[in-house]
C-alpha cells in the first residue's frame, strides 16, 4: 500500500489546509528574516549614522580649515590690492569660519576655543597691517604682516591636527560599519539559504502529499475511461481524495449498472426482435417519417417485394416495390388509385383495421400509430381462418337443422298424438257421463281408468311439447307484475289433490307481506306444480313443504319432501331430459322425466336458477330461486336511451343532435372503458360505436358487450368510417353505419331496434270474436286498432296505410296467412312491417321457421294467448327480423 | 611750467562730465547763499575748492570719453600723450565752467593749486603711456574712477598740508579701501547728503578742527549719472568689467562725494 509512503500527519488534513500550512510556515520564514533583517539594517543605520556623524565633524573641522585659509587669503588680498570687496569677502569668510567653529564647539569646545582666539588675533593683526598700507605706512604693514602670517600658519597647526584626528575618528568608525555590515550581510545570507532549503523540503513534502494521491486518481480515471475497474483509489474519507475517491467508485458503479442496463436493454430488444420475428403475423414498423424501422421474416414472407427495399425505404417506396413486383390485386382500381388510397389510410392517424384480398386469400392490416407518430403495421393471413369460419357456420347450420328436425318431428308427433286422444278422453267422459245418466256404472270404472290414463299421456305429450318447443327456441316469456301470495294458493289447491294420492301433507309457509314478483306466472305455476308433483311421487305419509322467501332481488322457493332422497350421481343426471334418478323410477313412480328438465329450462328462461340438496333416504330439498323483478330493458315511462360511444367530438355533438331532436335520450362517451361503464350503468336500448378510437377499439368493446351477461341483448350499431361491415355483423353489431352517416338511415335504424312506428295496428282474423278479443286488448294497451277479415282484404288496407303492426291469422279464407305474409314481404314497402302471427294450429318446423323468417314473433291462441301475444308486442315490435330473442346467433 | 598731460578713459570721462556739470550747476545755485552765510575768506575757499573739483571732473571726463581708444587693441600709440590729455582737459574745463582753468584773477594759491593738479594729471598720464598704448590689451583699468585716485595721490604729495583732493563715497558704496570715508566724511554723507530731504547738489562746508588746527572742509555731492551706472547700476552683485560686483545703484542716487580740505 502507498498509504505508507506519505506523510500520515499531512494527510489528514485537506489541500487547502496542505497549502495554507506551506504558505503560511514559508511567509512565516518570510516575515522572521525580514525582521532580523530590519533589526540587522537597523542595527547598520546607527553604525553608518555614527560614521556619518563623525565624517560630519570632520567636514565641520574641513570647513574651519578651509574658512580660515579663506580668510588669510582675502586678508593677504587686502593687503595687495585694499579693495573693500577683499576685506568683506575676508569678513564672510571669518564670518562662516567662526559658524564652524560655533559647530565645532559643540564635540570639540577646547580646540574650536583655542581657534577662535587665534583666528581673532590673525585678525586684528591683518587688519592693522592693512590699515598701514591704506594710511601708506607700508613699512609698518609689513612689520604687521610678517606676525600676521606666523598666528595664521598657528592657526593652521591646530585646525591640520584637528581635522587629522577627526578624520582617523570617522575612518574607524567607517570601518566598523563596513564590518558590522558585512556580518549582517554573512548572517542574511546565511538566514536566506536556511529559509530556501526549509521553503524547498516542505514544498517537496506538500506537493508529495498531494500529488501521489492526484496521480492515483488519474490513473483511476483513465481506468474508469477504458471501462475498468479504478485501483489503488486512495481510501474514502471526508479529504478532498477522499472525496473524489468515493465519487469515482459511485461513477464506477454507475458505469457498471450503466452497462448492467444497457446489456438489460439489449437483451430486452433481442427479447422484443425474438418475439416481433416468433409471431406468426407480418410486423413492420415505421418511423414518424413512414420509414421502415423495423420488419420480421413473415413480414419478408408475405411481401418478398420487401427484401429489396434498401435501409431508410418508406411505406411509398414499400408500395411501389409491392406494383412493382405484381404482389397486388388492383381489382377495378388503377394503381395509381390503389397506391393514394394504400397511402392515404396508412397516414390515418386513427390507424386502420381492413381485410385485404392477398394472393388467393386474405390478409387482415391492422395500423395502429405509436405516440411519436410512427406506425405499427400487423398482416395476419385470414385466409385459413375465414375458411374455417365458413366450415363452421355450415357444420352449425347442418346441427341446427337436425335439431330443428327433431322439434318438428316431435311438435308434430305430440300433435297427431293428442288429436286422437282428445277423441279418447273426451269420448271416454261422454260414455261416463251417459252411464251416469243411464245408471249403467258398471262400466264407469273402466272409463275413469282410461279418461285417467288418456290424461296421463296427454300430460306426457304436453311436456314433450313444452320440452321440442324449449329446443327449438320456441318458448316465450311474458313477464307480468304477479301477487304470490294468491299464486301460491292457486298451486296448493291445483297440487291438493296429487299431494293427498300419496297420503303426504302440504304445509306451506309463505313470508307475510311477501309482495309481488315480475315474472311469467304461468311458467311459475308449471314449476312449482312440477316440483310439488314431484315431491308428492317420491314421499309416501309424507311432508311436503312449501317455502317461499324474499332473498336480496330474488324469491326462493324452496320444496322439501322426507322422501327416498338421491345419491350424488342422481343428482348430476337429475334435470336432463328423459332421466329420472333411477331409471327404474319411472317404473316405480311413473312420470316421463321430463319434469324437472322443464324446471330447469323454464327457470333459465325467467332469469332464475334451480338447485337441489338431497341424501338418499333423507329426503330432497328443491330450491328455485327467480328474480324479483327482469332487468331493466329500458325506461318505458321515458324516450329510448341511446349511448354514443366515439372518440370525436364532433360526431358526438352531430349523433347527439340527430337523436335528440328526434325525441330519443342521449349519453355519450368518449372512449372504450367509459362507454361500457355507462352501458352498465344506465342499460341503453341501442348502442352506437365508433370502431377506430384510441387505447380501447371499437371491436373490443362490442366483444366484451356480447360477452356480458346482461349487456349481451343491447343491440349495437357499429359507426365508422370503415367498411366491414361483414365483420361487424359477424362478432354481433346489429346493423353497420359508415361516417358521415345518413340521418335518414340512422333513424331508421334504431326505430326499428325500438319499435318507433306507428301504434296502430291491423289485426287480420276471419274469427270476429278472436278480432273483438285483441281489439279490446290491444286499445286497453293504447293501440289503435283497425281489423280485417281476410289477407285481401289487409294488404288492401296496408296499401293505404302502413299500420305500425300487424296481427295475422294463419287459416282464414280467401288468402290464408302464409300467403299474405309472403306477399308483405315481397313489397318493399311492407318488407320490414312487423307482423306477429297469432295461431291455435300447431306448426310444422318449415311452417315454424318459415315464419322465424319472415314475421317477428308467432303466438298460440288458448287460454294464455293474450298474455303471450302483448308480451310479444312489447318486446319485438320494431326487430328487425322475426328471429326470437332466445334463438339468435351470438347471445 | 611742466606740465604732465594726462590721458582720462573715456567711460569715467562721460560720468566724469554729467557729475560735474551737475555741481556746476548746484555751485551756482547756491553760491548767493553760500557767499551770505560764510565770510569772504570762506568765499575764496569755497570757489577753490570748486574750481579743483570742477578740474577733477574735467579730467575724469577726458579719461571717460578716451575709454575706447585707451582699451582699444592692435594700435601701438593711442596719441593720448600728457600733453594732448591736458590741452583735451583745459578745453572741457573751459567748456564746462566758461572760463579757462588758469586765469590772471587767481591767487597765488589757487595758482599753484591748479597747477599742482595739473601737474598731477601730465604725471599719471605719462606713468600710464605704456599701458595706454600696450597693443595686446583690451580694457586696461585706467578708467577716470583710478585716475582722479592716482591724480589726487600725485596732487597731495605735490601741495602737502595746503590742500586735499579726495574721492569718497557711502562706505558701502566705496571699492578702494583708500577711498574710505573719515569720520567727519561718514558723518556728513551719513547725516546729510543721504538724507531725504538734502537739496539735490548742495555741496557742504565747513571749518573743522583738527591736530589744534583748523581746517576748511567741503564735500560736494556726485550723483550716478546713466553711464556711471555701466559699472554701479543693476543687477546687484553682477561682476562689471573691472572684475567689481556691481552696487545696484539707480540713476541719480548718491554715488559719490569730492571731499576737499583747505587749510586756513
Amino acid at each position: 500500500m502507498n498509504i505508507a509512503i506519505r506523510p500520515p500527519r499531512l494527510n489528514r488534513h485537506a489541500i487547502p489546509l496542505r497549502v495554507g500550512g506551506l504558505s503560511a510556515m514559508l511567509l512565516g520564514a518570510l516575515v522572521l528574516s525580514s525582521a532580523l533583517m530590519a533589526i540587522e539594517f537597523s542595527a547598520n543605520q546607527r553604525r553608518i549614522a555614527e560614521a556619518t556623524e563623525r565624517f560630519h565633524r570632520l567636514q565641520i573641522a574641513a570647513d574651519a580649515q578651509r574658512e580660515f585659509g579663506s580668510m588669510r587669503y582675502w586678508l593677504t588680498e587686502l593687503a595687495v590690492s585694499l579693495l573693500t570687496l577683499s576685506e568683506r569677502r575676508a569678513q564672510d569668510a571669518r564670518g562662516r569660519l567662526e559658524d564652524s567653529l560655533d559647530e565645532l564647539k559643540t564635540f570639540a569646545p577646547n580646540a574650536a576655543a583655542e581657534i577662535d582666539a587665534a583666528a581673532q588675533t590673525y585678525w586684528q593683526t591683518c587688519i592693522a597691517a592693512v590699515d598701514a598700507y591704506t594710511d601708506d605706512n607700508r613699512v609698518i604693514g609689513n612689520s604687521l604682516m610678517a606676525q600676521a602670517r606666523q598666528r595664521s600658519d598657528g592657526v593652521n597647526v591646530i585646525i591640520a591636527r584637528l581635522v587629522r584626528e577627526l578624520a582617523e575618528e570617522a575612518d574607524r568608525a567607517s570601518s566598523m560599519a563596513s564590518v558590522a555590515s558585512g556580518a549582517a550581510q554573512t548572517r542574511s545570507i546565511i538566514a536566506c539559504i536556511v529559509i530556501v532549503i526549509l521553503g524547498v523540503v516542505l514544498t517537496v513534502v506538500v506537493l508529495r502529499s498531494i500529488l501521489s494521491p492526484l496521480r492515483r486518481i488519474n490513473r483511476a480515471m483513465a481506468a474508469l475511461q477504458e471501462g475498468r475497474a479504478p485501483r489503488d483509489l486512495p481510501p474514502e474519507g471526508s479529504d478532498e481524495f477522499g472525496r473524489i475517491s468515493a465519487t469515482l467508485r459511485i461513477l464506477h458503479e454507475a458505469q457498471r449498472a450503466r452497462a448492467a442496463l444497457e446489456e438489460a436493454a439489449a437483451e430486452q430488444r433481442r427479447t422484443v426482435i425474438t418475439a416481433i420475428e416468433t409471431i406468426p403475423d407480418g410486423f413492420a414498423l415505421f418511423d414518424p417519417a413512414d420509414r421502415i424501422v423495423m420488419r420480421n421474416q413473415r413480414f419478408l414472407e408475405l411481401f418478398p417485394s420487401a427484401r429489396d427495399l434498401p435501409e431508410g425505404a418508406t411505406f411509398a417506396d414499400f408500395l411501389d416495390a409491392q406494383i412493382a413486383a405484381g404482389e397486388v390485386e388492383f381489382f377495378d382500381q388503377t394503381p395509381e388509385d390503389w397506391r393514394e388510397g394504400r397511402l392515404a389510410s396508412h397516414a390515418d392517424p386513427r390507424g386502420m383495421r381492413a381485410q385485404v384480398p392477398w394472393r388467393s386469400g386474405w390478409l387482415l392490416v391492422t395500423k395502429r400509430k405509436t405516440p411519436d407518430g410512427g406506425t405499427v403495421a400487423v398482416y395476419s393471413d385470414i385466409s385459413e381462418m375465414l375458411d374455417r369460419q365458413v366450415d363452421l357456420d355450415a357444420a352449425r347450420r347442418d346441427a341446427e337443422e337436425a335439431n330443428q328436425a327433431k322439434s318438428r318431428f316431435l311438435a308434430s308427433m305430440s300433435h297427431e298424438l293428442r288429436t286422437p286422444l282428445n277423441a279418447i278422453i273426451g269420448y271416454s267422459e261422454m260414455l261416463i257421463e251417459d252411464a251416469i245418466d243411464s245408471g249403467d256404472t258398471g262400466n264407469v270404472l273402466d272409463l275413469e281408468r282410461i279418461v285417467s290414463a288418456g290424461r296421463h299421456l296427454l300430460a306426457l305429450i304436453n311436456d314433450v311439447l313444452d320440452l321440442s318447443k324449449i329446443e327449438a327456441g320456441k318458448m316465450e316469456v311474458y313477464i307480468e307484475r304477479v301477487e304470490l301470495a294468491p299464486l301460491i294458493e292457486d298451486v296448493r289447491l291445483t297440487v291438493a289433490p296429487l299431494v293427498g294420492k300419496n297420503d303426504n301433507t302440504l304445509h306451506v309457509d309463505v313470508e307475510p307481506g311477501i309482495g309481488t314478483i315480475e315474472t311469467d306466472r304461468t311458467k311459475l305455476r308449471q314449476n312449482l306444480f312440477n316440483l310439488l308433483s314431484n315431491a308428492s311421487k317420491f314421499a309416501k305419509s309424507g311432508r311436503i313443504e312449501l317455502i317461499v322467501r324474499r332473498e336480496a332481488h330474488m324469491v326462493r322457493f324452496d320444496v322439501r319432501d322426507d322422501g327416498i332422497g338421491m345419491t350424488e350421481a342422481q343428482i348430476a343426471r337429475l334435470f336432463q331430459p328423459f332421466a329420472q334418478a333411477e331409471s327404474s323410477t319411472s317404473r316405480t313412480y311413473g312420470g316421463t322425466g321430463l319434469g324437472l328438465s322443464i324446471v330447469r329450462h323454464f327457470a333459465d328462461l325467467l332469469g332464475g336458477s334451480v338447485s337441489v340438496v338431497s341424501e338418499p333416504g333423507k329426503g330432497s330439498t328443491f330450491t328455485l330461486r327467480l328474480p324479483a323483478a327482469p332487468r331493466a330493458q329500458q325506461d318505458l315511462d321515458g324516450a329510448p336511451t341511446i349511448l354514443v360511444i366515439d372518440d370525436d367530438k364532433n360526431a358526438q355533438l352531430s349523433l347527439g343532435t340527430v337523436l335528440r331532436r328526434a325525441g330519443y335520450t342521449v349519453l355519450t362517451a368518449g372512449d372504450a372503458e367509459s362507454g361500457l361503464e355507462m352501458a352498465r350503468r344506465h342499460r341503453p336500448s341501442v348502442v352506437l360505436l365508433d370502431i377506430i378510437m384510441p387505447e380501447r377499439d371499437g371491436w373490443s368493446v362490442l366483444r366484451e358487450i356480447k360477452e356480458d351477461t346482461l349487456l349481451c341483448e343491447t343491440p349495437v350499431i357499429l359507426v365508422s368510417v370503415l367498411s366491414d361491415r361483414e365483420m361487424g355483423l359477424a362478432f354481433g353489431a346489429v346493423d353497420h353505419l359508415v361516417k358521415p352517416v345518413d340521418q335518414t338511415r340512422l333513424l331508421e335504424a334504431i326505430e326499428r331496434l325500438n319499435g318507433g312506428r306507428p301504434r296502430e295496428v291491423l289485426v287480420v282474423d276471419d274469427d270476429p270474436a278472436a278480432r273483438g278479443m285483441f281489439r279490446r286488448l290491444l286499445v286497453r294497451e293504447g293501440w289503435e286498432v283497425r281489423e280485417a277479415a281476410d289477407g285481401e282484404r289487409a294488404l288492401a288496407l296496408i296499401d293505404e296505410q302502413i299500420p305500425g303492426l300487424v296481427i295475422l291469422d294463419l287459416m282464414m279464407p280467401n288468402l290464408d296467412g302464409f300467403e299474405t305474409l309472403r306477399r308483405l314481404r315481397a313489397s318493399t314497402r311492407t318488407s320490414e312491417l312487423p307482423v306477429i302471427v297469432a295461431t291455435s294450429k300447431d306448426l310444422s318446423r318449415r311452417e315454424f321457421e318459415w315464419l322465424g323468417r319472415h314475421a317477428r314473433d308467432v303466438v298460440r291462441k288458448g287460454e294464455d294467448g293474450r298474455a303471450d301475444l302483448l308480451a310479444a308486442i312489447e318486446r319485438h315490435v320494431g326487430k328487425r327480423d322475426g328471429i326470437p330473442r332466445e334463438a339468435r346467433p351470438g347471445d | 611750467m611742466k606740465m604732465s598731460l594726462l590721458a582720462g578713459s573715456h567711460r569715467e570721462d562721460r560720468a566724469l562730465r554729467a557729475v560735474c556739470a551737475a555741481a556746476l550747476l548746484a555751485v551756482a545755485l547756491l553760491l548767493p547763499q553760500v557767499l551770505s552765510a560764510s565770510d569772504s575768506e570762506d568765499a575764496s575757499l569755497i570757489e577753490t575748492g570748486n574750481r579743483l573739483a570742477a578740474l577733477l571732473r574735467a579730467g575724469r571726463n577726458v579719461v571717460s570719453t578716451n575709454q575706447a581708444r585707451i582699451n582699444q587693441t592692435g594700435v601701438g600709440d593711442k596719441e593720448l600723450s600728457a600733453v594732448a590729455f591736458v590741452i583735451e582737459v583745459m578745453h572741457a574745463y573751459e567748456t564746462q565752467n566758461g572760463q579757462p582753468a588758469l586765469t590772471e584773477e587767481m591767487s597765488p594759491l589757487d595758482e599753484k593749486l591748479v597747477k599742482a593738479q595739473l601737474d598731477s594729471m601730465v604725471e599719471v598720464l605719462d606713468d600710464a603711456q605704456p599701458l595706454i598704448n600696450n597693443p595686446d590689451l583690451g580694457f586696461k583699468g585706467f578708467i577716470p574712477a583710478v585716475f582722479a585716485r592716482l591724480v589726487n595721490e600725485k596732487f597731495a604729495t605735490k601741495v602737502g598740508h595746503l590742500a586735499r583732493i579726495k574721492v569718497t563715497a557711502p562706505r558701502n558704496l566705496v571699492r578702494n579701501r583708500s577711498a574710505l570715508p573719515d569720520a567727519w566724511e561718514t558723518e556728513i554723507i551719513n547725516g546729510r547728503l543721504l538724507s531725504p530731504d538734502w537739496p539735490r547738489g548742495q555741496p557742504w562746508y565747513e571749518t573743522v578742527e583738527a591736530n589744534g588746527r583748523a581746517r576748511f572742509r567741503m564735500i560736494i555731492p556726485e550723483y550716478y549719472s546713466r553711464s556711471c551706472l555701466t559699472c554701479h547700476g543693476e543687477p546687484k552683485g553682477e561682476v562689471d568689467a573691472t572684475g567689481f560686483p556691481r552696487e545696484g545703484g539707480k540713476l541719480g542716487d548718491l554715488g559719490s562725494a569730492i571731499s576737499i580740505t583747505l587749510s586756513k
